[in-house]
């Protein structure tokens, strides 16, 4: 069941525009990177998706389902199936690992239940096989901000899984995290995208990232989509298309 | 500075000026008004020949006539503290020596009738006890100078001179303002002089060409036994647990009330639909009065409503706490890291999950500080609240004050001052602990 991007446009309340008329259509089980310069409106359209941010027209359909017209019912449920992880990670600094793991799951569980902080045991049974496959197992009861930025990453990772998601939006997964270890948080990304069949929509400044990991790419400038196609296929005059005249290529 | 702010300022002085005029009405302040639109208009006149700007002249001159007409309504009188020391002085004392401690004493006394006013030539009067004493008039008036001796007293215990009006009503005989009182020498003997008070109840004067039978009591005080904590010294530990629990009550209460409340005075929280921007609106507005009217006027408002007491005071700080704790809680909200917000919402959690485990973590140290800190700040409120009935220490300071009774006033003060600096302490290591 493809996503389907229709038309999507943001305006922004002092009259930004961050999204101009983006369509494109998503297979199952694609690993889209999205490119673009810093604004270019990478971050406004993942978060258009799960309408973090309400679009100003167009439409979002997935699985045949308009997210964009769903009731605010609906949209939680159509979010618990998918899984988000930033830049910044986002991660409740204060609680433990396992705690910001089993956050992923609120959407499934006992809502009256879950605000009296239970969990059941097969929730954080799931919880702590969620961490065991990003390798952090043995953190658990620590507090999220004493881990490293690559484990708090990886523990936004962790987090998704358990939503179970049929779809990842990663924002800038690996910006601010230093460079030698982007591929270890892109690697567990890359792994549920070919494992579990989990399509990926992922922003991404590294060209090389994007060669190595993505299957297709789809470039921004100011909003409008500039480029749609296979990550071999960015030659020169498409790279100064997507990130403008003075940019120069730098690896990849 | 532009143009706009200028003429606002220039605007706002002249009439600041002017009103001061009209309000005390010396020439001076005319003159004042003069110079400043002299000063302006020459600062003016700089700035369209291009020259650099001048103002200080004109600001020093409004400066002058706003302090000058503040000093004046205050009634500044610099010499007063050092004039009227004599007014402070028992105080002082007192905090020297505080009612602290008392001795558990055994009295022996020895009652002597004197007839007021005079109805015969006065001849002195003898009592023969254990011991014998002689008063040097058996009647007196209001201000006479009465002799007092005593023969075979005990030389240790202290005596003390008591006069008792025909109503029984006794009253400490002074001397020089201070309570007589005075030993035996080695041989047994003592002798004093003093002043008959006046003591003749409202009402009871008697028919003229008659008198009444008053006495005059010489105590003598044995100590018996050890050093026992003083009345006030026992009132004052009580009041002050009071106080500190009326802190803590109102405290309490007002963070159960504020904390939940403050979520809907959040913005980051109440964005979004009409409706709720609404309730933002209002609970921020209902902070905000709230919080301007001090705890000593809701102290008066909960005395007439609920009666005299503790219970009132606790009202009292309670409604001023949940108003400013509710505008502290809601500020911390609106500050928090929006990201676990943003996540959790992408993970399809519902509001109320949405703020139990991204916002609730984020809040709560700071919640708890600013609680801690609120009890601190209550106890040095409630040590007060009683001046206007509102039950805890500050009733009894303030009647301790009317009665002029400096060494009570003088225990009172020293332990609020030693409960309040060890909360703060305690406040303090808390919060660090916390935060």
């Amino acid at each position: 069941m493809p996503l389907i991007v229709d038309r999507l446009t943001k305006i922004y309340p002092d009259g930004t525009r961050a999204l101009h008329e983006v369509s494109f259509t998503v297979e199952d089980g694609e690993f889209v990177a999205i490119i673009g310069l810093s604004r270019a409106g990478k971050s406004t359209l993942l978060r258009c998706i799960n309408r973090l941010i309400e679009p100003t027209s167009g439409r979002v359909i997935w699985n045949g389902i308009d997210i964009t017209a769903a009731s605010p019912r609906e949209l939680r449920r159509i979010r618990r199936q998918i899984g988000m992880i930033f830049q910044q990670f986002n991660l409740v600094k204060r609680a433990t690992v396992l705690t910001n793991v089993l956050t992923g799951r609120l959407g499934y569980v006992n809502p009256w239940l879950s605000l009296l902080g239970y969990f059941p045991p097969s929730e954080v049974q799931r919880a702590m096989q969620a961490l065991e496959r990003v390798g952090l197992a043995d953190l658990a009861d620590k507090r999220a901000d004493e881990l490293s930025g690559g484990q708090q990453q990886r523990v936004g990772i962790a987090r998704a899984l358990m939503q179970e998601p049929r779809l990842l939006l990663a924002d800038e997964p690996v910006a601010s995290l230093d460079p030698v270890l982007a591929h270890s948080i892109l690697r567990y990304i890359e792994e549920l995208n070919r494992k579990d069949g989990v399509t990926v929509l992922c922003s991404l400044h590294f060209l090389d990232l994007v060669h190595r990991y993505a299957t297709r790419v789809i470039g921004l400038k100011d909003g409008i989509k500039v480029f749609d196609g296979r990550p071999d296929e960015i030659d020169d005059r498409r790279f100064k298309e997507i990130y403008g005249q003075e940019a120069e290529r730098i690896g990849g | 500075m532009g143009l706009r702010t200028l003429a606002g300022i220039w605007l706002g002085v002249s009439l600041t000026l002017v009103g001061l005029a009209l309000w005390r009405g010396h020439p001076w302040l005319w003159i004042s008004v003069g110079l400043w639109w002299i000063g302006t208009g020459y600062d003016a006149w700089r700035r369209f020949k291009g020259r650099r700007p001048r103002l200080w002249p004109a600001t020093l001159i409004a400066l002058i006539a706003i302090y000058g007409v503040g000093w004046e309504v205050t009634e500044i009188h610099p010499l007063a503290p050092f004039q009227r020391f004599d007014k402070m002085r028992p105080y002082l004392i007192a905090l020297t020596q505080p009612d602290l401690l008392t001795y558990p004493t055994e009295r022996q006394v020895y009652r002597i009738p004197v007839e007021v006013p005079c109805t015969h030539p006065p001849s002195p009067r003898e009592i023969r006890e254990e011991a014998q004493v002689w008063l040097s008039a058996d009647c007196a008036q209001a201000g006479d100078l009465l002799t007092l001796q005593g023969e075979g007293f005990p030389a240790g215990p202290s005596l003390e001179l008591w006069w008792v009006n025909p109503i029984g009503e006794r009253q400490r005989i002074l001397q020089e303002g201070r309570p007589l009182s005075l030993q035996a020498d080695a041989s047994g003997r003592f002798r004093t002089a003093f002043i008959a008070p006046r003591a003749v109840p409202l009402g009871f004067e008697p028919p003229p060409g008659q008198s009444q039978t008053h006495f005059l009591e010489l105590h003598v005080v044995r100590v018996i036994g050890g050093p026992r904590p003083s009345e006030a010294l026992l009132e004052v530990a009580e009041k002050m647990g009071e106080t500190v629990a009326i802190a803590l009550l109102a405290t309490t209460f007002a963070v159960l009330i504020a904390a939940p409340l403050s979520f809907l005075a959040a913005r980051n929280l109440m964005g979004g639909s009409l409706p709720a921007r609404a309730i933002y609106y209002a609970m921020r507005g209902f902070f905000n009065i709230v919080r301007s009217v001090e705890p000593l006027i809701f102290g008066i408002v909960f005395v007439v409503w609920v009666g005299l007491g503790s219970f009132a005071g606790m009202l009292a700080l309670m409604v001023h706490s949940i108003a400013a704790l509710g505008k502290l809680f809601s500020e911390v909200i609106e500050h928090i890291d929006p990201g676990p917000v943003e996540a959790l919402m992408a993970t399809g959690a519902n509001r109320l999950q949405v703020i139990r485990y991204a916002v609730v973590p984020q809040v709560v140290p700071e919640f708890v500080s600013f609680a801690v800190y609120r009890w601190d700040i209550n106890v040095r409120m409630s040590t007060i609240i009683g001046f206007v009935g509102g039950g805890g220490i500050g009733f009894r300071l303030s009647e301790w004050i009317r009665l002029s009774a400096y060494r009570q006033v003088a225990t009172a003060v020293i332990g609020i001052a030693l409960v309040v600096m060890a909360l703060d302490y305690v406040s303090a290591q808390v919060r660090r602990r916390i935060v």
